[in-house]
């Protein structure tokens, strides 16, 4: 039942303002998987999503659903179900009714629907809940009844526009993996957006970056941490380390040193980035990649210490554990070494 | 479940209800009474003559109460229909002059009723709509409309438009989002705001006098004819009759509004 999604260059602008909210977007998701669509708030992103549901009419392109433009349909008509930030439960309805929603507008006879709402309630581990109102479910409950109901309805396309953003952190990594359970189980292409990366990194197959109305970079997770294509994806996904300088036959030239490279950069300006995580704090004599440092500063994160390092004026970032760190003192020189692997020049 | 009041609280309700009540003992007893002359406290013969010249077609109230049940039905639904919208569009969007727009909704309750009246009869008599059912039912809309969008105003003040996306998305067409997500939502401010645009017009004298022009007799100028013809008797019986939709309308919509019969509820505490 799964179906895949295609979006050709839509943009939309809203009324009150002047620059389009979704400029000219395209995006394809494969059937039966689960992509998401990431970027900070106000990049667009929950624009793409209404418009994909048929909420708002984008103001050119297409969406097609198995090749198939699916523009001229109302929302009712897609089969694309959303799912909101609030789990947005009818107060009205029991949480069973709730559930059964969809399937009452399709038309399908109370004692299928019954049955069905009560496979999907065990699935959601919401056994018991059918006779209550949503305001006597928790927080956690309530979204469990909003993506049970989401689902149940066997959409054509599950569109989740930060469902799980409102839920504590323990909450939230549990409905995750509920979710991933869950879709790998029916295989609905499923579109989820948020504005966390770890969010996204955890939960998808294929995650596409948005800021300010364009598509950045699409791809695999583990692509947006080795391969980030421009300054901005590498800053989003939290490098944090970038030294100017040039290409010069196969080598990064810069007032840290003459560094090797993994692979082959044409000749030119650029920027070298590196993440803070795969910095070694090493000797390493006599290879062009190792240096020494002076340390600024160091911060304690928890799990790991984060140290604000400085040499020949460039500063940069580095994680490393709290045990090592400890015997680390501010203004000390540090040995460091960057693996070539982990390089990455930015033009 | 229900808390019970405290005692200075349930005097002063008593005593309000004493002070609404009063004025109605006098023409209740009035409605029943043959002679009731100064200075006895209570009439010095009953009688049921009163009652039944009421009830009988003689005296226009059966028809006038038909006339005015029926104005009244209609200007809440014309109300209801002109009001939603608009109170939707006032309590859930933010547009260009709204400011100005919400004031001309109250100017009805601003401008003296029959300043106007006497305008708008000069346009209705060029329309023709002087001594016409539908010409009383339309003046009616003008000191009702207010009421009814400004209450729908402020049940979509606190109105989630979300949730009927959401139905949307869930397969559901537009009337299917008004019967399962918009209506039971509104549902008590809609009950209020239909309950003050009834009673509006049911107790309109001056509106429905102008423009009925005589030929619409409801059952407030009925009871000012015999008031002013010094028929008591009759006014008292009249005026018992006016006053019973009122009440029945408050006590349902009571139960309606608070989830039980809470009029009801407190004069029990009492």
């Amino acid at each position: 039942m799964s179906v895949n999604l295609e979006i050709s260059g839509i943009s939309y602008r809203y009324a009150d303002q002047n620059a389009p909210a979704v400029e000219r977007l395209s995006l394809s998701l494969e059937a039966g998987q689960l992509t998401s669509l990431l970027g900070p708030s106000g990049c667009g992103k929950s624009t793409v999503l209404k418009m994909i549901a048929g909420l708002l009419k984008p103001g050119e392109g297409d969406i097609r659903m198995d090749g198939q433009s699916v523009l001229a349909l109302p929302p009712e008509k897609r089969r694309t179900v959303l799912m909101f930030q609030e789990a947005l439960l009818f107060p009205y309805m029991t949480v069973a009714e709730n559930i059964g929603f969809g399937l009452k507008m399709q038309g399908m006879p109370r004692s299928e629907r019954e049955t069905r709402v009560a496979e999907m309630m065990s699935l959601v581990q919401l056994d018991d809940l059918g006779a209550r109102k949503p305001a006597a479910l928790s927080g956690g409950q309530q979204q469990r009844a909003a993506l049970a109901r989401a689902l149940v309805a066997a959409p054509r396309l599950l569109l989740l526009d930060e469902p799980f953003s409102n839920l504590d952190a323990t909450l939230r990594i549990e409905m995750r993996s509920l979710l991933q359970e869950l879709q790998q189980k029916t295989e609905i292409t499923t579109l989820f957006v948020t504005h966390d990366q770890e969010e996204a990194v955890t939960l998808s197959d294929t995650i596409a970056l948005m800021l300010r109305g364009h598509l950045i970079q699409e791809g695999p997770p583990d692509a947006f941490y080795m391969r980030p294509e421009s300054r901005e994806v590498a800053r989003f996904f939290g490098s944090l380390n970038f030294i100017g300088g040039r290409v010069e036959a196969g080598h990064f030239l810069s007032a840290l040193g003459r560094f090797r490279l993994p692979e082959v950069y044409p000749d030119g300006n650029g920027e070298l980035t590196f993440r803070p995580e795969n910095v070694c704090l090493q000797d390493m004599p006599g290879d062009p990649n190792s240096f020494t440092a002076r340390l600024l500063s160091k911060e304690f994160m928890g799990s790991q210490t984060r140290l604000h390092l400085v040499a020949a004026d460039c500063e940069f970032h580095a994680f490393t554990s709290p045990e090592t760190a400890r015997d680390l003192t501010e203004g000390a020189a540090i040995p460091i070494f960057l693996p070539p692997r982990t390089l990455r020049v930015l033009s | 479940m229900t808390a019970r009041l405290p005692i200075p609280l349930r005097l002063f309700l008593a005593l309000l209800i004493c002070w609404l009540m009063a004025p109605l003992i006098p023409l209740a007893v009035w409605s029943g009474s043959r002679s009731w002359y100064f200075p006895d406290i209570l009439p010095s013969a009953y009688s049921g003559r009163a009652w039944s010249y009421v009830f009988s077609s003689v005296s226009g109230v059966p028809e006038g109460l038909w006339q005015s049940a029926f104005i009244a039905l209609s200007a809440t639904l014309l109300s209801l229909l002109i009001g939603l919208p608009a109170g939707r569009a006032l309590g859930l969007y933010k547009f260009k002059g709204k400011a100005l727009f919400e004031l001309l909704i109250l100017a009805p309750l601003i401008v003296p009723g029959i300043a106007a009246a006497l305008g708008l009869h000069m346009v209705f008599l060029k329309l023709g709509l002087t001594g016409t059912m539908a010409g009383v039912v339309i003046v009616h809309l003008i000191p009702a409309l207010p009421y009814m969008t400004l209450v729908m105003a402020s049940v979509f003040a606190g109105y989630n438009p979300a949730a009927e996306q959401q139905a949307r998305s869930l397969g559901a067409g537009s009337f299917q989002v008004f019967r399962y997500v918009t209506l039971p939502a509104i549902l008590p401010g809609l009950l209020t705001g239909a309950l003050f645009t009834f009673l509006v017009s049911w107790s309109q004298y001056i509106l429905t006098l102008l423009i009925g022009g005589g030929r619409i007799v409801t059952l407030p100028l009925l009871l000012f004819n015999f008031a002013s013809a010094g028929r008591n008797d009759i006014t008292g019986a009249i005026s018992m009759i006016y006053i019973l939709p009122g009440a029945v309308l408050l006590l349902i919509a009571g139960r309606y509004l608070t989830g039980r019969n809470s009029a009801a509820d407190s004069l029990r505490q009492i």
